[in-house]
């Protein structure tokens, strides 16, 4: 049993972690580290079924377009929708992009209102941004509760007959707490609405069910559920995509082309312009089976004991201001931003830096979620399968230690 | 090496020059990206030469004492010398050796001195 408690036995997995011992890697809200059995999928991609994909006829190429297509229906799987359905891009921003692009384009026109939360990330908040001025739109942000978490009545009640999207996290990237994605996607629906969730962070802490959760658009990036960075996905209603427009234009997304116009190819691949993330994908599918593979439960239960832990140890610590709510609640994940009185995070960082303990610090890509909590920069710690209790330990002494040079 | 030396932590606590000069011939303002501060040089010019230059705005201590040592030694100097002060004098200054993951803050009050000090000569 994998108990934060006892050395952990995940964290051998991992190369880089086993080749530094002393490293305390706490920025897995920005990114994860990558087990073995990732590396080795996508080298043994490149050694042996190395090709273009879908271009071809020869064996190699074949191979390449098979396991290519192969990581797609594991997406698929992953999130109980259709291979049809899984669009592969960059990463979940480019996910957003091609949706506020080809959907938003599409169906936005001026006086409509494209509704966000205050807590999205700036990859959920930017393209609705310049759609909505693009369309003449309004960009309507639902605000949040004193203590971070979503004003949920407000959200609800700014969904209208004029609301044409509503774009929304499933988990903040700063408070570590769920969004009532359920209630927000029936109240959209009800009115029209079509609903994309940003499951950028929520996707490497709970099983996400496409048809359960009823979104019309999800996101992610593998980068950040230990998979490789260069690939996302997009995740779509298959009517949806059929009606969109492309994003980007090249190969691959189409049949036949003419002078003066082409025939788009089927969905999924009408998105997925120019050679894709080939090893990245298969890369990907390795990763979803690494974290099936530890089980939904015990790493569920792996985070709750780290995140009580750690914000335990904080709130015993004088000066530390936990951004959010400061005890844990069903669905918390294991995220914790935070301030030390008298000691920037930027300084914080870097003495805790020197003691090879590795944090977020600054505005976590949500400046206008900080501005209006009133911060302009504060520091982040979020765990995952490897990381331990010693290491929330060598946080709290970091932090003390950091208290201790500023003289505070 | 400790970056955190006591000169620096110093300046970050009791800055000499923070505020803003009287009858500024210029201010310029420069935000971090990575951190959302912010910080404002305002400077007097006087026969060609920086009769005063103070700093505002909050941020981290390198980025504050930073602030603090460079108004400090760019006062009296020519606008000539003043355009020359580089990066690297910037880091010579701080005495402490800066991780290019902290370059952003130490060079945040030259970033915003030099600007001002070009758009100011743009207009007159
Ligand atoms: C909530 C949220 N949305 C979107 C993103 C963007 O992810 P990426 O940079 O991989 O596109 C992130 C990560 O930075 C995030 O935390």
């Amino acid at each position: 049993m994998n108990s934060p408690n006892n050395t952990n036995t995940t964290r051998a997995e991992f190369p880089l972690l086993a080749a530094n011992p002393a490293l305390a890697y706490l920025d897995n809200a920005a990114s994860t580290q990558k087990p073995k059995t990732v590396l080795k999928a996508m080298d043994a991609f490149y050694c042996t079924s190395y090709a273009n994909v879908h271009r071809s006829v020869y064996d190699l190429s074949e191979r390449a377009t098979a396991q290519y297509e192969d990581a797609r229906g594991r997406v698929a799987r992953f999130l109980n929708a259709q291979p049809q359905e899984i669009v592969f891009t960059k990463n979940a921003t480019e996910a957003i992009n091609l949706v506020a692009y080809s959907f938003g384009g599409g169906e936005v026109r001026e006086g409509d209102e494209v509704l966000v939360s205050i807590l999205e990330h700036h990859a959920n908040f930017l393209p609705w941004q310049r759609l909505c001025a693009r369309k003449k739109a309004r960009l309507v942000v639902a605000p949040a509760n004193a203590d971070g978490t979503l004003d949920e009545t407000s959200a609800l009640a700014l969904v209208s007959p004029r609301t044409k999207i509503v774009a929304l996290t499933a988990l903040s990237n700063v408070i570590g707490v769920p969004t009532p994605l359920a209630r927000m996607i029936e109240r959209a629906h009800q009115h029209g609405a079509r609903v994309i969730i940003d499951g950028a962070q929520a996707v490497a802490h709970k099983r996400i069910d496409m048809r359960a959760m009823d979104a019309d658009f999800f996101v992610f990036s593998g980068h950040k559920i230990f998979g490789p960075a260069g690939i996302g996905v997009l995740a779509a209603r298959a009517e949806l995509l059929e009606t969109m427009q492309p994003f980007i234009v090249g190969g691959e997304m189409v049949k036949t082309v003419f002078l003066d116009n082409a025939e788009w190819n089927d969905i999924p691949w009408k998105f997925e312009a120019g050679t894709p993330p080939i090893a990245e994908a298969i890369g990907l599918k390795a990763a979803l089976d690494f974290i099936e593979s530890i089980g939904w439960q015990r790493l569920h239960t792996h985070e709750q004991t780290l995140t009580e832990y750690a914000l335990e140890r904080m709130r015993a610590l004088k000066g530390v201001h936990i951004i959010g709510p400061k005890t844990f609640s069903s669905g918390r994940a294991p995220i914790i931003s935070f301030t030390v009185n008298g000691v920037h995070p930027h300084d914080l960082a870097s003495i805790l830096n020197e003691r090879h303990i590795a944090i977020r610090s600054g505005h976590f890509c949500a400046q206008p979620f900080l501005n209006a909590l009133s911060y302009s920069a504060a520091a982040r710690a979020s765990f995952t399968i490897y990381n331990t209790r010693a290491e929330v330990d060598a946080l709290i002494e970091g932090i003390a230690a950091a208290q201790k040079i500023f003289r505070v | 090496m400790n970056i955190y030396q006591e000169e620096l932590l110093d300046r970050y606590w009791h800055p000499k020059n923070r505020g803003s000069v009287d009858n500024a011939s210029f201010s310029a303002t420069e935000h971090n990206p990575l951190c959302g501060d912010t910080l404002t040089i305002t400077a007097r010019i006087e026969h060609a030469i920086l009769a005063d230059v103070k700093f505002n705005g909050n941020g981290c201590a390198i980025s504050q004492a930073a602030a603090d040592l460079l108004t400090e030694s760019l006062t009296g100097k020519t606008i000539q010398n003043a355009r020359a002060f580089s990066p690297d004098a910037m880091r010579m200054l701080l005495t402490v050796p800066i991780s290019s993951a902290r370059e952003k803050c130490a060079l945040l009050a030259l970033t915003a001195f030099q600007k001002g000090l070009t758009s100011s000569y743009a207009h007159n």
